[in-house]
């Protein structure tokens, strides 16, 4: 214990006075988080050109009226409904119970004469990352359709008194509704709080950025063991009573501490800092205790991908470089650079490769989505692989002397 | 002197080398003894001392030891300046000495009386990285006496070392020998050798050449030889350029 002591503090003093190391560690990823939230602002605000995934949940009695409401919204160029049973994960759910099967007919036989609300509400659950244009256009796609259905049974009905005026039916959301009945009434967004904000670049960039810089853990880490090879340092420290277990928790310990220390310093500028000089928002989620593991996990992966750099490594430079290059590779793959959503389907699968990926979706199902821990759970298990698989790697390849 | 460690029909081969580092040795370490250790480059000098401080396992033979553990007693200042530059003179001998199990009461004490022996106690505060040659080798080897060894091994200490620390190297070994450390010295400086060690042992090919004391040495040839023309001539005249 006293060993292993005696290693952590040599690796702090060792890191504490390498000012490079502290400035790559500490400021970098604060000057990316600061630009980057203000500069990817409109990104975050503005609608691209892809594809929203959508999965219309019903029931026996209700697919009929998902059929129809299915068949219209399939016709929308920019929503791509996806089966119910399908394994791609939905950015928008709708659920079409029986209920609300039933209360569309009703709302419908009523002929829209008179003012009145729907008796049950489609629920709709949108992914908390997904860009707010997108929110926007998957709302006004669903009323699209609704109002596409209306419209045909008044037309059935024979009556249109209500549908003469074509921009009447469009409120100030853009939304259709009747004369008397606004069709958003129909859709209630689900886990919608008051007060809650809607995921900002700072969200995004916060643990984006910090995953970044703790994986730049890399290029100290790296560079401190194969400088301690080069110098000699090791070769010494094995010739005193003292196990290479000891020497690589000595090792292990202060990087995944150092790294620790830059989320929560990260989480901090997020919380604090920026929203004083900007109009950018940090919320840390209802269920924060989960970035504990989240975080742990991520920082052991880090801390083994500096142990597999300097295994494979023949000098510090090659060391930096390399460890280095691969983040930056690993982060613009992995949804940090440039955020998931704007990417292609087909990079959005690539992502997956990345480290990064993980560390982040898992960051962000705790800071954004809010979702139970079971489901954070199976993305801390591929980073811990990929942890167990660096560190293996490393443990084989790694010279001592 | 009772023998310390016995080393008995030793070898070694690296994994990619052609030829054996080191084949068959045998010989015996004398408990307060000063051995000079002498071999042109490529001779199995730092390949025995890795075997004897634990770094590497020898193929075949075996180590006869006096004492268990090994690494509790015998140490070993290595030809490269192994400190940490960051770390000033006094951290870096605290630190070898807590990872050597040195008693946790005693550290700071054993820190200074290190610091005091290699004169670089004024020093203690500096950053090695900031220490001149001839400073950082003498630092090399009080790290290498923090923990009292019995044996101590050192590869190559004056080399590149400016005229007065060298004098004080020397002297500072002399007086650890003559405290009852014993030391194997390895070197290529032929004065030094001859100015302090009492035994002889050298190497080439792997193979001992010679073993005996300074005086034998000196007349296994021509009596008036220097030694390093007796060098030569157990040695050979051709380059080693390793």
């Amino acid at each position: 214990m006293r060993q292993i002591k005696s290693l952590i503090w040599k690796e702090w003093l060792l890191l504490a006075r390498d000012r490079q190391a502290t400035a790559v560690l500490f400021l970098m990823p604060m000057i990316f988080i600061f630009i980057l939230s203000i500069a990817l602002q409109d990104v975050f605000s503005d609608k691209s050109n892809s594809k929203v995934t959508l999965q219309i949940i019903s029931e026996k009695e209700s697919k009929e009226f998902a059929d129809s409401l299915k068949s219209k919204l399939i016709q929308m160029p920019q929503i791509d409904v996806i089966d119910e049973n399908s394994s791609i994960s939905a950015k928008a759910r709708l659920k079409v119970t029986s209920e609300t099967a039933k209360a569309f007919s009703k709302l419908s036989r009523s002929n829209f004469s008179a003012a009145q609300k729907p008796s049950q509400s489609m629920e709709i659950w949108l992914d908390p990352t997904l860009n707010p244009a997108y929110r926007w256009f998957v709302k006004v796609s669903l009323s699209n359709a609704l109002y596409q259905l209306v419209l045909e049974k008044a037309q059935g009905n024979k009556d249109e008194t209500n549908l003469k005026d074509p921009l009447a039916f469009i409120n100030d959301e853009g939304i259709p509704k009747t004369e008397k009945m606004n069709l958003a009434d129909f859709l209630k967004e689900e886990k919608v709080e008051a007060g809650r904000i809607v995921p900002t670049s700072l969200q995004q960039n916060v643990p984006g950025w910090s995953l970044f810089a703790m994986f730049f853990i890399a290029i100290p880490l790296a560079s401190g063991i194969l400088k301690e090879r080069q110098d000699g340092t090791i070769k010494r420290l094995l010739t005193l009573p003292v196990t290479k277990t000891t020497l690589i928790l000595g090792k292990l310990i202060p990087y995944v501490t150092v790294n620790l220390l830059q989320f929560v310093s990260m989480l901090l500028i997020g919380l604090y800092v920026i929203p004083l000089c900007t109009e950018l928002k940090f919320q840390l989620g209802n269920d924060s205790q989960f970035l504990i593991p989240v975080t742990l996990i991520c920082a052991l992966t880090a801390t083994s991908y500096g142990i597999f750099i300097s295994s494979v490594s023949q000098s510090v430079e090659q060391a930096s470089a390399l460890s280095a290059g691969l983040v930056i590779c690993m982060a613009a793959l992995g949804g940090i650079m440039v955020p998931l959503f704007a990417m292609p389907l087909f990079m959005q699968e690539i992502a997956k490769i990345s480290p990064l990926y993980w560390g982040h979706q898992a960051y962000l199902d705790v800071l954004v989505r809010e979702v139970p821990f079971s489901v954070i759970a199976p993305k801390l298990g591929v980073l811990l692989a990929f942890a167990l698989v660096l560190l293996s790697i490393g443990k084989r390849r790694f010279q001592w002397l | 002197m009772h023998p310390l460690l016995k080393i008995q029909n030793l070898s070694y081969q690296y994994p990619t080398a052609p030829k054996k580092a080191l084949d068959d040795l045998s010989f015996e370490i004398k408990s307060g003894d000063f051995i000079g250790l002498l071999g042109p480059n490529g001779a199995g000098k730092t390949t025995l001392l890795s075997i004897l401080a634990s770094l590497i396992d020898p193929l075949k033979g075996q180590l006869v030891l006096s004492e268990p553990h090994p690494k509790s007693w015998i140490a070993l200042a290595p030809q490269e300046i192994a400190l940490y530059p960051s770390l000033t003179a006094f951290e870096n001998l605290k630190f070898f000495a807590e990872i050597g199990r040195v008693e946790s009461r005693r550290v700071n004490e054993k820190v200074k009386e290190c610091l005091e022996f290699v004169g670089l106690y004024a020093q203690r505060d500096m950053k090695s990285g900031k220490f001149s040659g001839g400073m950082k080798r003498r630092l090399n080897i009080a790290v290498a006496l923090v923990t009292s060894p019995k044996l101590l091994m050192l590869d190559e200490p004056t080399v590149g070392v400016d005229p007065h620390s060298r004098h004080l190297i020397l002297q500072a070994l002399n007086e650890l020998n003559s405290r009852g450390t014993t030391l194997l010295y390895s070197s290529h400086y032929m004065e030094e050798v001859e100015k302090f060690c009492r035994t002889l042992l050298l190497l080439d090919h792997g193979k001992i050449l010679f073993q005996g004391s300074m005086n034998e040495f000196k007349n296994s040839k021509q009596k008036q030889m220097s030694l390093e023309e007796h060098f030569i001539e157990w040695t050979g005249k051709d380059l080693r350029d390793v």
